[in-house]
């Protein structure tokens, strides 16, 4: 901590330096804190191509960004002008330590890693041998507050049954794949290397020379021996059999082959010969899901979050950077292979090395990424957007806020939040009561209430299941919904505590729109918005009128670009 | 309504006028929509309706049966109203209009899988990041006094893992396909009673400048197309009958059929009839990996009787000749029949089919071997097939999409269009 | 004489060129049918061995069954059933009726042999005149694929078992009034996925014990096995007992010896078993695995010898089949 400290307050200087003694070696020079790399990566890049970075962002758009990728939410009206006002030339770095600290960074990580790991699939049975779905966010809720490295959780997600008490609900990626084998495998690959082997499940793929029928079956290997065990007393397990042959024929050539268990880049794993009769720890019956003596998914569970295992390091780094910058550097982040080279091989190549060094430290990758200027670039250019090459970094990217984003920024915008936990804590006042559960654990269980009035927001801006989240594709049902659902609406409504009900009691005009612009878009009106404003309410004197006008700006506002899109 | 405001000059009472103008415009537009209503849409605007058999039909039990093979399954091949061609006993209806449909046996798409198969039927490549068919004419078809959505699918709800893997891509969202569920008009398509015009219009006012200050300097294309998802609901609003099967008559809901299917492709043609370009139907649960030949009894009892409903109707609305009718599954199923009587994923040796604008009827192109198992005659790849709409369509399929400066072909350049099949 | 049910050996095997999913003696013990996915129905003259193919059919023979002295039925695909008579060298057509516009999936014959009933794709149930093939009843339509029949030893009482999507049913009919006297719902028989809104399991065959007291319905216990048979109170409709394969697929069939045990075919990918039961105990008495599904099990008219079709091939996709006759050890 005190070095990374000491590096910050000398960082301006440092890339000086470095941007005038610019070498190869000296970019991935590891003493050099991750965002100095970034940064001079970045910057060799634009000018090699002659090409000149936008600004860094404006503290507006910051802070805005930053709440949004770190927290998940929008800042209220008096987190962004606590920040907005500050003076201290170090105040984004600040923030930025800030919002890890905040219980609201493994919250808003735990919804991440959920629609990530899970697709939004939905198992095969419903709810009925699935983990439910807050015990799944608690343990990756849990994960991110103490910062678990990824390769300790991706251990812990593949080697569980889900009967560990410490690490309860990990099994939800078996469980909600129905622990089917070839779902396993597919998911394995993509989500946990990087490749869709798809293809090469039936034969070598004919479009991707990289990937193979053995790759495949190396992985299915590890897990063809699974199925779910419904019937258990401890709720349904992953159960797992000590015998089966992996065996597989392309559906082109006809060929056969064997496999055992192999990880891309390594070597297979041979079963050990056990004694007969000795094949289990614990034998399955109706009741016992079984132990088998040797387990080929702890093998897998030990060896596949390893850096030999060839895309394991680069997965987690390209997806990580992907969560901040719109794209990974590979893109699709499940199509790592020759024939879909990454836009910046060397940059990728530091942000892997980085993870393995410093042992898939999560929340230290983001915060290097967020200090990085490359990250802190403004979304406005003047330079002609279209000739733009991809993968150099030189503007902001315009992304859309995700489902979760949107529901929680609502929910912030209108003051829902604020609303709700001032109402808990004036409980617990009153009740004297007081919970041993962590933070973010509390949070957890009280946030239920406020993603129940928001459910119809995922079903309206959520993906397909079993499909990766894509970029912004904004369609016409989501316009509808935004103008006509009656739920939706429901939010706007008003109510004491709320942000429209503190709009509706300014009778400043200055005031009341500066309130009105931070609380929606995180950043102060300029001159003609204020003058807009009070044009609309000038002949608005009327109490019942005066508030339905206060209500469709704050409509308009949530409807507009601005709100929708992170910039 | 709000468009052509000048926020900075407008007034509240100003909008309100306004806005009464508007209201009455509407409704007048709303009845003259309902007066074209009753007319055949106007000539020559090429329509595109693919009737997609989701999972995979097989084409055995289908297009291209091979009774008393091993491969044949349990099912007789019936005489068409083609001399010579015979075509699955579970099609008795179909096998009477032969004669004007297109059929295609030698499809080997290679891609025995939902996902991948879904996509490269509709987009005809392999690669992602292609827009779909339906997007894609919706596309090239579109008119300038286009108001309604140029492409709508029209589906099942449910678990949603099986269809519509695809979008418009990076064509934006304006030609993104409006989903219809469970034969319900889009949802939120009527403004609550509590939310007066004055309001919508306030709303409408405040989002359009802010969009117009957010946009210098940026990245104009996201912030656009989330804009034309507004218009784009606007039209769909005013226009809302046009997904209002009950106002189709009884005797239409009667030959369609009940079951969905028949619903379905009762508004697919209301729809086309309203003038939206594309028309998306899926008709689910063809992928029998067990009980195989029970599920193909069922499925095909209403595809056949819907379907010949469908293109009578399409044939005496005078439309049929400026629509193309695109009939197909992602894939086919495997010549061999597993162990629970079922046929698993296929894509070396299918069929698929057409009808209407543009395409030679009567004709059966290409063929498979005794068992089916290998195309004999004329393969045709999904990016062939993707072509020969298109130029069914009068499109011509070796043109650009130019977007913002990028060029992508429109239609995969590896392949071609299949000249015997055209019109 | 008795026989040891525990202890039984192969005689002979007899080859067919698809795979088989049914089979039945005639009476007299003369020959074997066995029908499956193709046209012919294979006939094994028991005395010399001698296979022929019996045409007739065509479409796939998917239901057999003796009824009367000298008659075995056939029945397939496209809703035909054919009555053989054995009374000759070869047997012979002696009547046919198409019976349904579509399938028939279950076929069964009253206990006295006067009466056959047949029940398809669409839910319709049919009740047939033995002597002469002509319609005697017809029940109100099921909505759902018939998949399984059987009479009641009573024969005023005939059980139905259907494939209504996540509860298939089981309903005991009153012939003479031709109403529903029980139903019984069997969600343990269902294998119904969400995902494609598809009832994938379901009943797949039905009998009654010899007393009438028990029903017993066949199949797969949810979407992934295993392969299991259900043992119902057929006065109260509840579920008495589960007899669990130890395979994944699906129980496919079962019969009850004269003696009163219970056999049961079952099927996976690849394999198969036959497995003995005593309708007391849970757990099997005797298990046979065999090298390909079993889909069927006759029992010769003597008691001593049985019979049972298997589906043979290589993984998933069987292409050929087999009939394998077996004979018990005496006590």
């Amino acid at each position: 901590m005190t070095c990374r400290n000491s590096y910050l307050l000398s960082s301006y200087m440092f890339i000086i330096v470095i941007v005038f003694n610019l070498s190869p070696c000296q970019a991935t020079e590891p003493n050099i804190p991750l965002h100095i790399q970034i940064d001079n990566l970045v910057s060799k890049r634009q000018s090699a191509l002659k090409i000149s970075p936008a600004k860094i962002s404006s503290h507006e758009e910051f802070v805005r960004r930053v709440y949004l990728d770190l927290n998940g939410v929008i800042p209220t009206a008096k987190q962004a002008r606590l920040f907005l006002d500050n003076k201290s030339p170090d105040k984004r770095q600040k923030l930025i330590d800030e919002l890890f600290a905040n219980p609201e960074y493994a919250l808003s990580m735990a919804r991440v890693f959920d629609v990530m790991l899970t697709e939004r699939r939905i198992a095969g049975g419903g709810n009925l041998y699935d983990v439910p779905p807050t015990v799944w966010k608690s343990y990756l809720a849990s994960s991110f507050a103490n910062n678990k490295p990824w390769d300790q959780m991706v251990r812990e997600i593949l080697g569980t049954d889900g009967s560990e008490k410490n690490i309860l609900g990990a099994s939800k990626f078996y469980n909600v794949r129905d622990v089917s084998p070839h779902l396993l495998t597919r998911d394995i690959g993509r989500l946990f290397l990087g490749c869709d082997l798809q293809c090469a499940q039936c034969h070598d793929d004919p479009h991707v020379k990289d990937y193979r029928q053995a790759d495949y079956y190396g992985i299915y290997a590890f897990v063809q021996r699974l199925k779910i065990h419904p019937l258990s007393p401890k709720g349904s397990l992953v159960a797992e059999g000590a015998s089966g042959k992996t065996t597989f024929t392309s559906v082109f050539t006809a060929k056969s082959g064997e496999t055992f268990p192999l990880l891309p880049g390594r070597n297979m794993i041979p079963d050990p010969t056990i004694e007969k009769d000795k094949e289990y720890k614990i034998k399955p019956g109706p009741k016992e899901a079984g132990i088998p003596t040797y387990s080929r998914r702890f093998k897998l569970a030990e060896l596949l979050p390893q850096p030999a295992t060839k895309g394991f390091s680069r997965n987690i780094a390209n997806r990580l950077w992907a969560l901040m910058m719109e794209k990974g550097i590979v893109h699709p982040l499940d199509l790592h292979h020759d024939g879909n080279p990454p836009s910046y091989p060397e940059l990728l190549d530091t942000l892997e090395k980085w993870m393995v060094d410093h042992n898939y430290d999560i929340k230290e990758f983001l915060r290097e990424i967020a200090l990085s200027k490359t990250y802190q670039r403004s979304s406005v250019t003047f330079e002609n957007q279209k000739e733009i090459p991809a993968g150099t970094y030189c503007v902001a990217p315009i992304r859309g806020l995700t489902a979760e984003q949107l529901r929680w920024s609502v929910l912030q915008a209108t003051g829902r939040i604020e609303q709700y936990y001032l109402k808990i804590e004036s409980q617990k006042k009153s009740s004297g009561e007081s919970s041993n559960l962590p933070y973010w654990n509390t949070k957890l269980i009280q946030n239920e209430v406020l993603e129940k009035q928001t459910a119809s927001f995922i079903t309206a801006f959520a993906g397909l299941p079993g499909q990766p989240e894509m970029g912004f594709n904004p369609i016409v049902d989501q316009a509808l919904y935004l103008r006509n659902n009656s739920k939706f609406l429901q939010l706007l409504k008003d109510e004491p505590g709320l942000v429209l009900s503190r709009l509706s009691e300014t009778q400043d005009v200055n005031l009341l729109s500066e309130e009105l612009y931070l609380s929606l878009l995180s950043r102060r009106p300029n001159k003609d918005e204020i003058e807009d404003v009070i044009k609309m309410l000038a002949n608005a004197k009327v109490p019942a009128i005066r508030l339905e006008t206060l209500q469709a700006l704050m409509w308009g506002l949530l409807l507009s670009a601005e709100f929708r899109l992170n910039h | 309504m709000g468009s052509t405001m000048n926020l900075t000059s407008s007034r509240i009472e100003f909008s309100r006028r306004t806005l009464f103008a508007g209201a009455a415009g509407s409704l007048a537009a709303s009845s003259i929509s309902n007066e074209v209503f009753a007319k055949p849409v106007k000539p020559k605007k090429k329509q595109l309706l693919l009737l997609f058999l989701s999972g995979g039909a097989s084409q055995f039990e289908t297009w291209d049966p091979k009774p008393g093979t091993k491969t044949g399954g349990p099912f007789r091949a019936i005489s068409t109203s083609i001399p010579g061609v015979k075509i699955s006993e579970l099609l008795p209806q179909t096998s009477k209009i032969m004669h004007r449909l297109t059929v295609v046996r030698s499809v080997n798409s290679n891609i025995p899988d939902h996902f991948l198969g879904h996509y490269a039927l509709q987009s005809g490549r392999s690669v992602p990041g292609y827009p779909v068919l339906g997007s894609a004419v919706a596309k090239l078809l579109e008119q300038p006094d286009d108001l309604l959505p140029g492409y709508i699918s029209i589906r099942r709800d449910g678990p949603k893992a099986y269809t519509d893997v695809g979008d418009a891509a990076f064509l934006g969202a304006k030609y993104e396909g409006v989903r219809i569920v469970n034969n319900q008009s889009p949802e939120n398509l009527i403004a609550p009673l509590s939310v007066k015009p004055e309001i919508t219009n306030l709303v409408d006012r405040v989002r359009m400048a802010t969009d117009q200050r957010f946009k210098m300097g940026r990245n104009s294309n996201p912030i656009a197309s989330y804009g034309t998802t507004y218009n784009q609901a606007d039209a769909l609003m005013k226009r809302r009958e046009i997904f209002d099967i009950s106002k189709e008559s009884q005797s239409d809901h009667e030959r369609y059929g009940k079951h969905d299917f028949g619903q379905n492709c009762l508004l697919a043609k209301r729809l086309l009839q309203s003038g939206v370009t594309c028309v998306k139907v899926t008709h689910f649960d063809w992928d029998a990996h067990q009980d195989n030949f029970y599920w193909h009894q069922i499925r095909c009892a209403e595809f056949d009787r819907t379907l010949v409903t469908l293109l009578d109707d399409l044939s005496e609305k005078g439309m049929l000749e400026n629509t193309l009718v695109v009939i197909t599954g992602e894939m086919g199923r495997t010549p061999q029949i597993n162990n629970l009587g079922g046929r698993d994923h296929w894509g070396r040796a299918w069929s698929m089919v057409m009808a209407g604008c543009g395409v030679k009827p009567g004709i059966v192109y290409g063929s498979t071997n005794e068992l089916g198992t290998e195309v004999k005659e004329n393969p045709v790849k999904l990016g062939d097939l993707f072509h020969t709409y298109l130029r069914a369509l009068g499109i011509d399929s070796s043109l650009d999409y130019n977007i913002d400066g990028q060029t992508n072909p429109i239609a995969d350049p590896a392949a071609k269009p299949i000249d015997l099949l055209l019109a | 004489m008795k026989i040891n049910p525990l202890k039984s050996k192969v005689t002979t095997e007899h080859k067919h060129d698809a795979p088989l999913l049914c089979c039945a003696y005639d009476m007299g013990g003369k020959f074997l049918f066995a029908g499956g996915r193709d046209n012919g129905v294979v006939v094994i003259d028991l005395k010399s061995g001698k296979k022929t193919i019996l045409k007739g059919h065509d479409s796939w023979v998917c239901a057999i069954s003796r009824i009367g002295p000298d008659v075995v039925l056939t029945s397939d695909s496209n809703g035909k059933i054919i009555a053989w008579d054995c009374g000759a060298e070869v047997p012979s057509q002696k009547w046919i009726i198409q019976a349904h516009p579509s399938s028939i999936q279950a076929l069964s014959v009253s206990f006295n042999g006067d009466y056959l009933a047949t029940g398809d794709r669409q839910g319709e149930v049919k009740i047939w005149q033995a002597s002469n093939g002509k319609l005697a009843h017809q029940l109100a339509q099921l909505e759902y694929l018939i998949s399984g029949l059987a009479w009641h030893p009573d024969g005023k009482q005939i059980i139905t078992a259907d494939r209504k999507p996540q509860k298939p049913r089981i309903k005991i009919w009153d012939i003479s009034t031709l109403k529903e006297t029980l139903s019984i719902d069997v969600p343990e028989l269902s294998g119904y996925r969400r995902v494609e809104d598809i009832e994938w399991g379901g009943i797949r065959f039905l009998i009654v014990s010899p007393d009438g007291n028990q029903i017993i319905a066949c199949g797969r216990n949810g979407y992934d096995g295993p392969a299991c048979a259900l043992l119902f109170d057929s006065s109260t409709g509840k579920l008495q007992r589960k007899f669990v394969s130890g395979l994944k697929g699906f129980c496919y069939y079962a019969l009850f010896h004269p003696e009163g045990f219970l056999m049961t075919a079952s099927g996976d990918v690849g394999k198969g078993e036959f497995q003995t039961w005593s309708i007391t105990k849970d757990e099997s008495v005797a298990v046979v695995s065999t090298s390909g599904p079993c889909s069927s099990i006759a029992i010769h008219p003597d008691g001593k010898q049985f019979a049972v079709t298997q589906s043979v091939g290589k993984n998933s996709y069987p292409d050929s089949g087999l009939i394998v006759f077996h004979q018990w050890e005496e006590k």
